[in-house]
């Protein structure tokens, strides 16, 4: 499979289809990393495993662009999985990418692995092989194993008593440094300003006390209502290991069920919350 | 948990044409409100963001009522379609979070239903009344 | 009200209906529908002639069902405009008509003795009156809503009997004059064919009709039987189109046998119709199909009504279910054979009209029904039996029925020296070169205007659809008529036309209150031993007493009955039956919206008894009764035609009540007052006022109180609770005298309800439209109760009358120049100031992600060049739904920013 992506990436940078390829290399301490290719000799750094877990689809994004010279490269190609490939629609449903100026090189995913070889726990709840959208598909799709119930973790949360999940949730919260890691991870926080550090909003102080972080973090939450495809990058990225991802997937979750079974990035459809359904008149759910 | 001598706050968000005008029209009627129910007046429902709802619950309130016009009859035809998802969907992150759902309720009123404003407010003040002060930490100093 | 009318710089919209408002103060687009009058008003001078012959007879609503109003009519007379109305509705059974004949319409004239004028009118629509009035499978008859009352109306008979009646003494009609120079060639005389060749010779078209056999008619003149369509009455139709200037070419098929070709045709003519018919008979496809004793109904039927001699045997199989089928079995017994019908479906299945299969029993027909034949035995080359297996019924196939499935090892055995097979027919299309033929072997056109994909051939009836009935092929050759009209004038052939009909059961029509139960008519049959041995008509048709007796069972559910009577009797040709809705945009600064109340119905309070009653009346029904132009001219008299002598008026009937109404609904005491006295002063009745409160609020109201009083009217104070009607028909009024403390009662010859005002029952679609609130009774909601009353919270949109609240005239007037005193404010200004709360991007923040585009109600944001958005201010109303749908806080509602409402919900917690 490697060698097809290379091989593609070297073919797209020759041709000058695309200024850079981003994809996978792994890194001087021997982790692997995102890699950005600008050159055709360069595409053998490039790499595809089952610790290739981070979503470059924030990488398409304007905040977080690969740059050459300084300049944001108007073209380029990116290895996309499955679950990358339902942020990927996001954006393009929200038009923060282009389709025309990106190259999308889909990967049959194996399926990430945990530094001890065990799969990732997000990994076993996926049934997602090939990506749904892509330019070229490289590799062969593996079997699809039987997934596990998606939902376990947040349903452990719901069944607890009401005052131990708020003492849960400001112990965890409560370790957040403010650091950003998780928004900055994340595909669908590209909000140019983000509202948490926007000097003339009152929302949330930039204080680093538990109200104001506990505002932060539940109006990220929020803000990807809709828009999260449970790709866990916050929760990978955050310093702290604050479980991000069990608040995202709670509002996933919620949304799915009270909004026909609605799924971010699976079709052009955009988040429900800012359209009108049928069938509204008849939601009980107000109080 | 309810706390002798206890006044719960609560901030209302009232939608301009039906919820404001149904305060309104309550008051007219001199019909008897709850003192406890701290009026922000927006021009729909749908203006109500969860900023707003976390703001007043991190900021000292003890509830939150949202408050529109019933669906269908939207001064702007489908503003509180928006809200009918909204809301619902963050009480139920709130209360995943730890926060007792009665503390939120969005419900609808007409600008002709006074009774049904005084009711609400009387229930939902009583709810929250019910549950004690909402206890969170630094809560005043935001 | 006359003045309104006549001024130079109001126009009214009569008739009509506000159906959308966009846009806000001083810049209001409201699209208005206007009902079709089908009277014009420019003409019409109000001289009211045409009522005088129409038919058809309704409750008149001004008149609240005290009086009758004829379909055609002015509602009441001094209404502005003076025009007159024809109430129309759509009637299931012109509806559900192939054709759309104007079944209501003949009917009508039929029961008021018009049979000249009855035939007359279904000629307008079709030359075969006689005909379908004979073999129609009249599917309108399924969905006449008489059959919620009992039975259906005979309506097929009906039309026969208006041919039988008026058509045999009519002289023939004069040639009508051409036109237009282009030539039409019909192929086929049959229904279709000859139907196509009737509208376009009638339009002025020149017509000639190809028929390959010797007679003309088609399936009506070869297929059916004389017992049931007797030959003299097909001609006699046929010579009557003929008349008119259509040439019927008989012998003369296309692209066979030295005919012409259609390439001939279409070099020789303007336009081609097809109509072909479907002549062929389906095979069994069974071994012995070929034996001589087996023949196909088709064959059969066509040379027995050609005169031909016809051998069949003694003991015959009629093989299938449909019509031709019974045709073919009916005929062979009158030919003296012993008749067996074989049908591999059960009855429920059988195509054929029920009425014929019923017919056919009567005569002595047998049916083994549920099997189907799988060989012919013969013997020395004759016919001896034919080999049977029973057959089930499976799932429900294509057509809906369920499907037949062979019983393994149930083959039996019946003797038979002929078999009659029936089982379908095709067109025959070989000889037609270059035409398209569809999978099922039928010519391929548009079912809606019968175009072919060849340039200027139409075709039509069976040989389109496949066998059918005969107001198919009617509709079918009427409806290519009107494409060829078209085709040839240049027009296009769908533009505004109607293809498709309202369905009978979504037309709703409601059973006139005390319709009784009168049995259907069935017309007189020839006695079972005639039938047997002749080939004379069967059905006797109806004698005068009995269609008049079946016509006066109609409900007219159409209202007018389109018999067009009135469009004869209108000097000024004002009268457009054709007339279609409008839609009219206006635009306007200012609305004013005066929709009135609805007069509280108290049947919804039966302790009133109303409707048991013709002497229990509303206040509304009493004040018509003392109109000069009402019913009885003035006079106050019971229903039995006496001046009462006892009369008791309940007040706050419907208001004051917590089970109807809780408002007061203020000028009832008023009028119950008037009503007393014109009681007194007109009969000196004794009268009976049963008040809770009396309310004389205005100017001089205390002072009449005083004089009614004073009239001998006595009071009592205590509302009146229950009116129970006595086997004599007296009243007794039962109450309770609050001033005495007890119960009371009045036995009265008359009771008058003080019926109140409430919102109208569509008050919730008036209020979105125009973007109302409505208070809690119902009623619109003013700006303010006390300081606004007559502006709304949508600005430039201001409320007059009773559409608000229950107010009497001079306060309906005093109101009503109050809002045009607030319209004319804004308009001498000539200019409007409009809210500033609209919202404003942040440029900088925004990431062009589109949210608050699609959560705008009013489409008021885009997404700009730089992919940016913007908002339209023009468009915005200042909800904010974009503000709290943006997550980077880049789009904010002027007056209600996030800075603002922050410092509100910090301020109202400190």
């Amino acid at each position: 499979m490697i060698e097809d992506i290379r091989a593609l990436a070297r073919e797209l940078l020759e041709k000058g289809a695309v200024e850079c390829v981003i994809g996978y290399e792994v890194g001087p301490t021997g982790r692997v990393r995102p890699a950005f290719v600008y050159e055709p000799g360069e595409v053998e750094r490039l790499i595809f495993d089952g610790r290739c877990d981070q979503n470059l689809v924030t990488y398409l994004t304007r905040r977080n662009k690969p740059r050459k010279k300084g300049e944001e490269v108007p073209t380029t190609a990116v290895v996309v999985k499955p679950c990358d490939a339902r942020s990927l629609r996001v954006l393009l449903n929200e038009h923060q990418v282009q389709r025309d100026k990106v190259y999308i090189i889909g990967v049959a995913c194996p399926g990430m692995q945990n530094a001890d070889g065990t799969p990732e726990l997000r990994c076993t709840r996926c049934d997602q092989r090939v990506p749904l959208l892509y330019d070229a598909l490289c590799g062969e799709p593996p079997e699809v194993p039987t997934v596990r119930d998606a939902y376990e973790d947040v349903q452990q949360i719901e069944a607890l008593p009401l005052e131990e999940r708020l003492a849960y949730w400001l112990g965890e919260l409560d370790r957040c440094i403010r650091c950003y890691a998780c928004r900055q991870a994340c595909p669908t926080c590209f909000c140019s300003v983000c509202e948490a550090e926007r000097d003339d909003s009152l929302w949330v102080g930039i204080a680093d006390r538990i109200p104001e972080k506990a505002f932060f973090h539940i109006i990220r939450a929020f803000h990807q209502a809709g828009r999260c495809t449970e790709c866990n990058a916050c929760e990978a990225v955050c310093p702290m290991g604050i479980p991000l991802s069990l608040i995202n997937r709670k509002i996933a979750k919620d949304v799915a069920q009270m909004m026909g079974g609605y799924r971010a990035g699976e079709s052009d459809e955009p988040t429900p919350l800012v359209t009108m359904l049928t069938g509204e008149e008849a939601i009980d759910e107000i109080h | 948990m309810s706390g002798d001598g206890f006044e719960p706050r609560i901030v209302a968000f009232l939608c301009n044409w039906c919820s404001y005008a149904g305060a309104d029209t309550a008051g007219v009627s001199r019909l008897e409100l709850p003192p406890n129910i701290l009026p922000v007046r927006v021009m729909c429902s749908g203006r109500v963001s969860a900023e707003m709802v976390l703001k007043a619950l991190l900021s000292g309130a003890d509830g939150v009522l949202v408050l529109g016009c019933h669906i269908g009859d939207c001064h702007y035809g489908s503003g509180n379609h928006r809200t009918v998802k909204r809301i619902p969907l963050l009480r139920r992150l709130m209360t995943y979070m730890g926060i007792e759902p009665d503390r939120l309720r969005l419900d609808w009123v007409s600008g002709a239903e006074a009774g049904r404003f005084a009711k609400i407010t009387t229930e939902f003040v009583e709810a929250v009344r019910a549950l004690g002060p909402l206890s969170l930490p630094l809560r005043e100093e935001l | 009200m006359m003045d309104a009318g006549r001024h130079p710089n109001i126009e009214l919209l009569s008739y009509s209906e506000v159906v959308d408002v966009q846009g806000y103060v001083g810049n209001f687009q409201v699209r208005v529908k206007k009902k079709p009058r089908y009277i014009d008003l420019e003409k019409c001078t109000g001289c009211g002639e045409c009522v005088k012959e129409c038919p058809v007879e309704v409750d008149s609503e001004f008149e609240v069902g005290l009086t009758k109003r004829k379909a055609i009519y002015r509602p009441f007379a001094q209404a502005i405009p003076p025009a007159f109305v024809i109430d129309k509705r759509p009637s299931p059974c012109k509806s559900t008509c192939p054709a759309h004949i104007p079944v209501q319409g003949y009917i009508a004239l039929i029961g008021q003795g018009k049979y000249d004028k009855a035939l007359a009118l279904i000629r307008e629509t079709t030359a075969f009156v006689g005909t379908l009035g004979r073999v129609c499978h009249h599917p309108c008859e399924l969905e006449c809503k008489r059959k919620d009352v009992e039975a259906p109306l005979a309506i097929c008979a009906l039309k026969r009997f208006a041919y039988d009646v008026a058509a045999p003494t009519a002289p023939p009609p004069a040639p009508v004059e051409r036109v237009y120079g282009e030539k039409v060639a019909v192929v086929g005389a049959g229904p279709a064919g000859l139907s196509a060749a009737y509208d376009l010779v009638r339009m002025g078209y020149g017509v000639t009709v190809y028929e390959a056999l010797p007679v003309a008619g088609g399936m009506l003149a070869v297929g059916i039987p004389a017992y049931r369509l007797p030959k003299d009455v097909l001609q006699q139709e046929i010579d009557y189109i003929k008349a008119l200037g259509v040439e019927i070419k008989l012998n003369t098929p296309i692209g066979r046998d030295g005919g012409p070709t259609l390439e001939d045709l279409r070099r020789d003519y303007d336009a081609v119709f097809l109509a072909v018919g479907a002549h062929r008979s389906r095979q069994l496809n069974i071994p012995g199909e070929d034996l001589p004793g087996v023949i196909h109904s088709t064959d059969f039927l066509r040379a027995l009504n050609l005169g031909q001699e016809v051998k069949i045997g003694q003991r015959v199989a009629v093989i299938g279910g449909g019509n031709a089928a019974i045709d073919a079995a009916r005929s062979a017994l009158r030919l003296g054979s012993q008749v067996t019908i074989v049908y591999r479906r059960s009855r429920a299945e059988m195509p054929a009209i029920p009425a014929e299969v019923d017919a056919a029993e009567e005569e002595g027909i047998a049916f083994h029904f549920l099997a189907t034949p799988v060989r012919i035995l013969s013997k020395d080359g004759r016919v001896t039996a034919m080999e049977c297996i029973r057959m089930e019924l499976g799932e429900p196939d294509e057509s809906g029925r369920r499907r037949p499935i062979p019983v393994p090892g149930s083959e039996f055995t019946i003797e038979v020296d002929t078999v009659i097979v029936s089982i379908g027919q095709q067109p025959d299309l070989a000889p037609l070169a270059g035409v398209e033929v569809t999978g099922w072997g039928t010519l391929t056109a548009d079912p809606d205007t019968m175009a072919t994909p060849v340039e200027g051939v139409f075709a039509g009836g069976d040989a389109v659809t496949g066998p059918a009935s005969a107001v198919w092929a009617v509709a079918a050759g009427k409806r290519a008529a009107e494409s060829i009209h078209r085709y040839l004038r240049g027009l296009d052939l769908h533009q505004g036309r109607v293809f498709e009909w309202p369905k009978a059961a979504d037309i709703q029509v409601e059973i006139p209150a005390g319709t009784e139960k009168a049995a259907r008519r069935e017309m007189a049959a020839l006695p079972i031993a005639e039938r047997k041995s002749t080939f004379k008509e069967v059905e006797l048709g109806f004698t005068e007493e009995e269609a008049r007796a079946e016509a006066a069972r109609c409900l007219s559910c159409a209202v007018c009955s389109e018999c067009l009577e009135c469009v004869s009797l209108c000097e000024a040709k004002a009268i457009d039956h054709n007339m279609r809705e409008e839609f009219v945009d206006l635009e306007v600064g200012t609305i004013i919206v005066a929709t009135g109340f609805a007069d509280f119905d108290p049947t919804r309070l039966p302790q009133y008894s109303y409707g048991r009653s013709p002497n229990i009346l509303t206040g509304m029904e009493f004040e018509r009764l003392t109109s000069a132009g009402g019913p009885t001219g003035g006079e106050i008299l019971t229903a039995e035609g006496k001046v009462p002598e006892r009369v008791a008026i309940i007040h706050c009937v419907g208001s004051r009540d917590v089970n109807a109404n809780r408002h007061c609904s203020r000028v009832c005491c008023m009028y119950a007052l008037k009503h007393a006295h014109l009681v007194r002063d007109m009969t000196g009745a004794e009268v009976y006022e049963f008040y809770m409160d009396m309310r004389t609020f205005g100017k001089g109201y205390e002072e009449f109180y005083e004089r009614v009083q004073e009239d001998g009217v006595i009071f009592v104070r205590g509302r009146g609770t229950e009116v129970r009607v006595r086997d004599d028909g007296k009243l007794v009024v039962r109450a309770e005298d609050t001033n005495l403390g007890r119960p009371v009662s009045a036995t009265v010859d008359m009771v008058i309800l003080g019926t109140g005002m409430e919102a109208r029952p569509d008050a919730d679609q008036v209020a979105r439209l125009f973007g109302l609130g409505r208070t809690e009774d119902g009623f619109f909601a003013e700006a303010h109760p006390k300081l606004r009353p007559v502006e709304t919270n949508t600005e430039g949109v201001f409320l007059a009358g009773t559409c608000q609240g229950p107010r009497d005239v001079p306060d309906t007037v005093a109101h009503a120049s109050a809002a045009a005193a607030q319209a004319l404010a804004l308009m001498s200004k000539g200019v409007v100031t409009i809210s500033p709360t609209v919202s404003h991007v942040l440029t900088r923040f925004c990431t062009g992600c589109g949210k608050c585009v699609l959560a705008c109600p009013y489409n008021a944001i885009t997404l700009n060049s730089d992919g940016k958005a913007e908002v339209n201010a023009a468009l915005c109303k200042g909800c904010g739904t974009c503000a709290a749908a943006c997550p980077s806080d880049a789009i904010v509602p002027l007056h209600f920013t996030d800075d603002q409402l922050v410092a509100q919900i910090v301020g109202v917690l400190q």
